[in-house]
């Protein structure tokens, strides 16, 4: 199954009620046909799953995608693990849940989503 | 958060207020100037985006109101970009605005892409506004930059060249040494077969004095000839590294756009001063950012990260990681000789070139096999002890 750039941006919230284009996530992940991150995919080649986190002036945050019990992790350097659960759906204009520090659960709308290109 | 929550609710409020005349005729511009046009407040709210804006970073004008506008921009421009405004507003000193930059910013999809910037700055119903002119440039740097290339490429040849025929005529002065030092050695030799009266241990001390002398001179015919061929015209300078990477990223991308490079730049916020030919050095970064971005075109995957680090001591350490697919151990063994390369096109001098230039700065420059398979070159460059706030 190809390998997938995914952009999830924050979906409407009490903080953002237009939602927000400035603030998401840019993952790099394999898709299985239901639109579900392929765990043994992802298991075989870890290197090649990548997240990056942008949220409007911070400063960007880079990491690795890792199946933890459930969910997968998105683990970017000195910052607490937020997961997406493990059966959420990657298809263009889905709601999919991100649970963040302390448990505070956040919405992001798949905004777009391309194959990783080859030449 | 609730500050901006309020911001944001105030922008695109503004927004919808019914169009006067002079708004429909902005509108009206703002539909057809053909350079991406961005106006935001002095807080960096977008309050306005052209059509061309749209197409070239891929949001639409009611999707990105009210945001910030360093989401246009890749890092670490992305999060300084708030207290540049903050420092131009309590210093009044102009660095970008009026000058215009050739800078890199960041597609909706990720991709970084390089652009030239000029800014204004207006007062409006007495609160400051500042407009951006955003122009893609690609194409035209992707023309510069071969040109550049090119240029370079020839200057240094023509530069093996003379130094082939400073070669022929030094090789007779090179040689003279040379000899002598090994008559020296094989008269102190015998020397040492008699018996070592005060006379003979005077005469071999001479002889080895003299062979000393001697191999001091044909290093100095040497230094001379290095000089030559590292001749040019260096202006050195306090220059900011950040700025530096910026151009040379831009140049680097250009062309690039349809590869989808993912760029990732990570300074060391406490040695941003370097004490450097700029044109040099930008050179210098260009061709590994360039060397980096060809060497990834067929991976999968394809992520450049540039970062820096302020050692060891009195240099800053710049790194440039690319996923490629890593430089095989037939070129590895010679990769910073002239007319070495693993590229179908190219002279293969692009790093002889480079390694000249570093190591007139007093840095160094290598490379080392990244995790995955990628390269990592690293260059050290001389740090300048100023104030960052000076440039």
């Amino acid at each position: 199954m190809p390998w997938n750039t995914v952009r999830l941006e924050l979906a409407q919230c009490p903080e953002f009620p237009h939602g927000s284009v400035g603030r998401g996530y840019l993952v790099r992940v394999p898709l299985n046909n239901a639109g579900e991150i392929d765990k043994n995919t992802l298991e075989r080649e870890p290197h090649k799953a990548s997240v990056r986190r942008f949220w409007s002036s911070d400063p960007d945050e880079v990491g690795h995608i890792v199946p933890v019990d459930g969910h997968f992790a998105f683990r970017c350097e000195g910052q607490p693990d937020r997961l997406i659960p493990i059966q959420s759906q990657l298809s263009l204009g889905n709601m999919v849940e991100i649970i963040c520090h302390k448990g505070k659960r956040m919405t992001f709308r798949i905004a777009d989503i391309r194959p990783l290109q080859t030449r | 958060m609730a500050d901006m929550k309020l911001r944001m609710g105030d922008a695109r409020e503004r927004r919808s207020v019914p169009g006067s005349a002079g708004e429909a005729q902005l509108r009206s511009i703002l539909a057809t100037v053909p350079d991406a046009m961005i106006i935001i407040d002095d807080k960096g709210l977008l309050l306005s985006f052209s059509a061309a804006a749209e197409k070239l970073f891929g949001y639409s004008e009611s999707e990105v109101i009210g945001e910030n506008v360093s989401m246009l921009m890749p890092s670490p421009d992305r999060e300084r970009h708030d207290s540049y405004l903050s420092d131009y507003r309590r210093t009044g000193k102009r660095k970008i605005i009026g000058i215009g930059r050739v800078t890199t910013a960041r597609h909706r999809n990720g991709n970084v892409f390089p652009i030239e910037l000029s800014i204004g700055e207006a007062r409006v119903d007495n609160r400051k506004i500042f407009t951006g002119f955003v122009h893609d440039i690609t194409a035209r740097r992707q023309t510069e930059s071969r040109l550049q290339d090119l240029q370079s490429e020839l200057a240094h040849v023509g530069r093996l060249s003379e130094m082939s025929t400073l070669a022929s005529s030094l090789a007779h002065e090179l040689n003279q040494p040379l000899t002598a030092i090994a008559s020296y050695c094989e008269g102190a030799r015998d020397l040492l077969n008699g018996k070592l009266d005060e006379d003979r241990l005077e005469t071999l001390r001479e002889a080895l004095t003299e062979a000393a002398s001697q191999a001091v001179r044909a290093g100095e015919i040497v230094r001379r000839m290095r000089d030559f061929i590292s001749r040019g015209e260096t202006e050195y300078s306090v220059e900011n590294l950040h700025r530096l990477i910026t151009e040379a990223n831009a140049l680097a991308l250009a062309g690039c756009r349809q590869y989808a490079i993912d760029v990732q730049v990570a300074l060391d916020h406490s040695a941003e001063s370097v004490f450097v030919d700029r044109i040099q050095i930008q050179q210098v970064l260009f061709n590994i950012s360039r060397n980096a971005i060809d060497a990834m075109i067929d991976s999968p995957i394809r992520s450049l990260a540039i970062s820096s680090v302020a050692e060891p001591p009195g240099f800053v350490t710049v790194s440039i990681e690319d996923t490629g697919s890593g430089i095989s151990d037939s070129v590895a063994a010679k990769l910073f000789q002239p007319f070495v390369t693993s590229k179908q096109s190219g002279m293969g001098i692009g790093l002889s070139i480079c390694r000249t230039i570093v190591e007139s700065h007093g840095g160094r420059i290598w490379f080392e096999r990244a995790v995955g398979g990628g390269t990592i070159f690293r260059v050290t460059l001389p740090r300048a002890e100023v104030d960052d706030e000076q440039l």
